[in-house]
């Protein structure tokens, strides 16, 4: 799975550092490696070699926010890149290839924002081509008209809240289709009669926190579903009780627990899905 | 005599033989990825007999514990979104799909050539690959793609000064015949570019490898985009014929085979048909391809449920079909949406037909209108008077649609998505009132024992802001 080796990393390393043991990985290898990914277009690859996208793009530089080296790159020459990828109903696609979904919105505007750099987009028309993507259950899909998934939705609340444009969001009607999500085993699913999965723990929570609906889940039976999807022998988190682990869903079970208060866990941000101590020193020049 | 090849000639060997098996039988439409003692039993079964609608292979679920060899775990990408749901893999009857249709007049084949039988299986339009030759073949396929694309860019860019010999490899390939290909092999576009002399020459072998290379990647890691990326670079600097377009979107089949919710694979469709539309390919054919994709969908969501990309890319057609094609599918899928009462995608789909032809009553008189949900090519398929919706069949339409809906959830009570399906129909009443309102509609009792059409006060969803 080389090709996505940039998520990877972001996954790994983002669990790591809520952790508080991002110590233990060499900064010195891991940031030269990361700018062997940038394409001379200004976009990041999954691995090297690999052709610029923009889900790659957001991953690196939430990379180099964690280890606070945002300086080894020319964040004028990324912002292009994205600026760049947004089409005249506001919406992004991923590459210069054309497909267009939320989540580069997502990618887009969270990405921008980390770099201070939202004003090189039309961001109303960014936030208003996710407003159309809105269904009658008050979630929303990948594109307008999309099935309402709680991945999209989390990609979508995200991007409003970062964009400053939560009032699309019809809180009360989504907060209870998220809410449903939460199933009797106290797992959460993406959609209605599928299975739960660990990594709904994320995207379910995260979009909740950031509508101030969390208190409508039951955090008890969703924490312990967690916990029963970490193998004790490997450590890691696997999607649902007793399947074999990944780094994916150990990263989103870790965020999760976070999201929960689990003690010893560094708090993490719902938006833009990195410690809050990285999101302060970004935004207010905290040292960590 | 026989000495231990060395990892990377294995690797070799094994890519040569798979682009010949490849080449041989441009018409393979299923491909898995098996134990090598499973590979070991579809040889040792003599005059295979395979019925296509019997399972091809089984695809086991990822174990923690005591996990089988026989686990592709290879790949599945970390991303949840990409598992296997642990559904057998069955071969589809065939001639169902434009791309298919060819399969009505060929017999089963079998390839005449020789390869490594303990890497590979083909027959009757299957292969099987052995889970240990991907690595090598990855390894390998891998290198060269990347060698042949920096030179191919080179070439274009002209920056080099030299002929840069492409690897050996590539020159094997070329000039060996090691390749089981003939003359008249499937159209590739080479013929369509004209190039200069020497470089000329060498610009075409590039082009060769690079959608050889591309080809071994995609099918070994579907979710490879930069091996996606370079076909869509080389088809876009040739004419697009029907033909080798459609052989792309074989190629795309063959792959969402083993990996269903691969949404490389299904962006790359999508690509390839907007390809055909941009082309001017006669209307048929893209109305047939349209056709033959939803179908794909269904077969694949029959054994990769609630799959969201495959769902994806059925309501992405929607807005590339006629408004003749959007009522037929919506008549289409009801007896699917009866058989799967608890598959969301199924009647979201039907909301998205739906929608769209709410969304052609909203405005009966353009012929070219340019909307989400429709595009200017429906001009061209002929849409006659007939088709233009009117209020009163929209009523009708969306009546039927609630009243099926109500003896499904008396019939199989408690599903949630039937119950979100009725939300909707309630819903769409409540904000179409405009197109509604001259029909006779369900109604409300109120409190005080007056009732309400539903069009009015739209009731508990008359919060929600958004629009159809």
């Amino acid at each position: 799975m080389e090709h996505l080796r940039m998520n990877g990393a972001y996954w790994g390393l983002t669990a790591l550092d809520i952790m508080g043991r991002l110590g233990d990985m060499k900064v010195d290898e891991i940031v030269p490696w990361i700018l062997m990914c940038q394409d001379e277009c200004g976009g990041f690859g999954g691995n090297h070699q690999h052709d610029p996208h923009i889900l790659y793009t957001l991953s690196a530089v939430q990379i180099l926010a964690l280890f606070d080296r945002l300086d080894a790159v020319d964040a004028d020459k990324i912002a292009n890149y994205i600026a760049g990828l947004q089409n005249e109903d506001g919406s992004f696609s991923g590459d210069g290839w054309g497909e267009i979904d939320t989540r580069f919105s997502y990618c887009a505007i969270c990405c921008l924002s980390l770099l201070k750099r939202l004003d090189r987009i039309d961001l109303e028309k960014a936030c208003n081509f996710v407003a159309n993507c809105k269904n009658f259950d008050g979630g929303f899909g990948c594109v307008p008209g999309g099935e309402s998934h709680a991945g999209q939705i989390f990609c979508c609340v995200g991007a409003l809240a970062i964009g400053g444009a939560l009032h699309h969001v019809d809180r009360d009607l989504l907060g209870w289709w998220l809410a449903e999500r939460q199933v009797k085993a106290g797992g959460l699913n993406g959609r209605p009669e599928k299975l739960p999965d660990v990594c709904y723990s994320w995207w379910v929570l995260a979009s909740l926190v950031m509508m101030d609906r969390m208190h409508w889940i039951d955090k008890k039976s969703l924490e312990q579903f967690i916990l029963d999807c970490q193998d004790p022998e490997a450590g890691g988190i696997s999607d649902r009780p007793d399947d074999a682990v990944d780094v994916f869903h150990t990263f989103f079970g870790i965020a999760g627990l976070s999201l929960l208060g689990y003690p010893g866990l560094q708090a993490i941000d719902p938006a833009y899905a990195l410690p809050v101590t990285v999101v302060d020193r970004i935004f207010y020049g905290q040292k960590k | 005599m026989a000495e231990e090849e060395d990892s990377w000639q294995h690797g070799v060997r094994l890519v040569l033989h798979l682009d010949s098996i490849l080449e041989g039988d441009p018409y393979i439409d299923e491909i898995g990825f098996v134990h090598p003692s499973q590979l070991e039993s579809l040889h040792s079964i003599g005059n295979f007999a395979l019925e296509h609608k019997k399972p091809f292979f089984m695809k086991t679920r990822r174990k923690a514990e005591g996990q089988g060899e026989a686990d592709d775990t290879g790949q599945y990408a970390e991303d949840c979104s990409q598992r296997n749901e642990g559904h057998e893999v069955e071969a589809e009857p065939p001639g169902i799909n434009p791309d298919q249709s060819y399969l009505n007049n060929v017999q089963g084949k079998f390839i005449d050539f020789s390869y490594d039988k303990s890497a590979f299986w083909c027959a009757h339009h299957k292969l099987a690959i052995a889970v240990s030759a991907l690595a090598p073949i990855y390894e390998v396929a891998r290198k060269e793609f990347l060698a042949n694309r920096k030179a191919h860019a080179q070439c274009l860019t002209g920056t080099r000064n030299s002929v840069m010999s492409p690897s050996s490899l590539s020159f094997q390939l070329l000039e060996g015949g090691l390749c089981n290909r003939s003359a008249n092999s499937r159209a590739n576009g080479n013929g369509n570019v004209q190039f200069q002399g020497q470089n000329g020459a060498v610009h075409a072998l590039l082009q060769k490898n690079l959608m050889l290379y591309s080809r071994v990647l995609v099918i070994v890691n579907c979710d490879f985009a930069s091996a996606w990326n370079a076909r869509k670079r080389v088809l876009s600097r040739m004419e697009a014929t029907e033909e080798f377009l459609l052989a792309e979107l074989r190629l795309a089949r063959m792959v969402l085979a083993y990996g269903p919710k691969s949404e490389e694979s299904w962006a790359y469709r999508r690509w390839i048909i907007d390809r055909m539309i941009s082309a001017g390919l006669p209307w048929n054919t893209v109305g047939s391809v349209l056709e033959g994709d939803s179908m794909l969908v269904e077969a694949i969501a029959g054994r990769s449920r609630m799959n969201y990309r495959a769902w994806r890319h059925r309501y992405w057609l929607v807005s590339r079909m006629s408004l003749q094609q959007v009522a037929s599918e919506l008549q289409n899928t009801k007896r699917l949406a009866q058989l799967h009462v608890a598959d969301n995608c199924c009647f979201h789909y039907r909301r998205c037909l739906l929608l769209g032809i709410l969304q052609a009553g909203l405005m009966p008189n353009e012929k070219n209108v340019n909307s989400p949900t429709l595009v200017a090519s429906r001009a061209q398929a002929g849409l006659s008077a007939a088709l233009i919706v009117n209020p009163q069949l929209l009523t009708t339409l969306w009546k039927d649609e609630l009243s099926w809906n109500r003896d499904l959830i008396k019939q199989f009570f408690g599903f949630e998505a039937l119950w979100l399906h009725r939300r909707f129909l309630i819903w769409g009443f409540g904000h179409n009132s405009k197109i509604f309102k001259s029909a006779s509609l369900p109604v409300v009792l109120n409190n005080n024992g007056s009732t309400t059409p539903l069009s009015e006060g739209g009731g508990i969803f008359s919060k929600s802001s958004s629009h159809c």
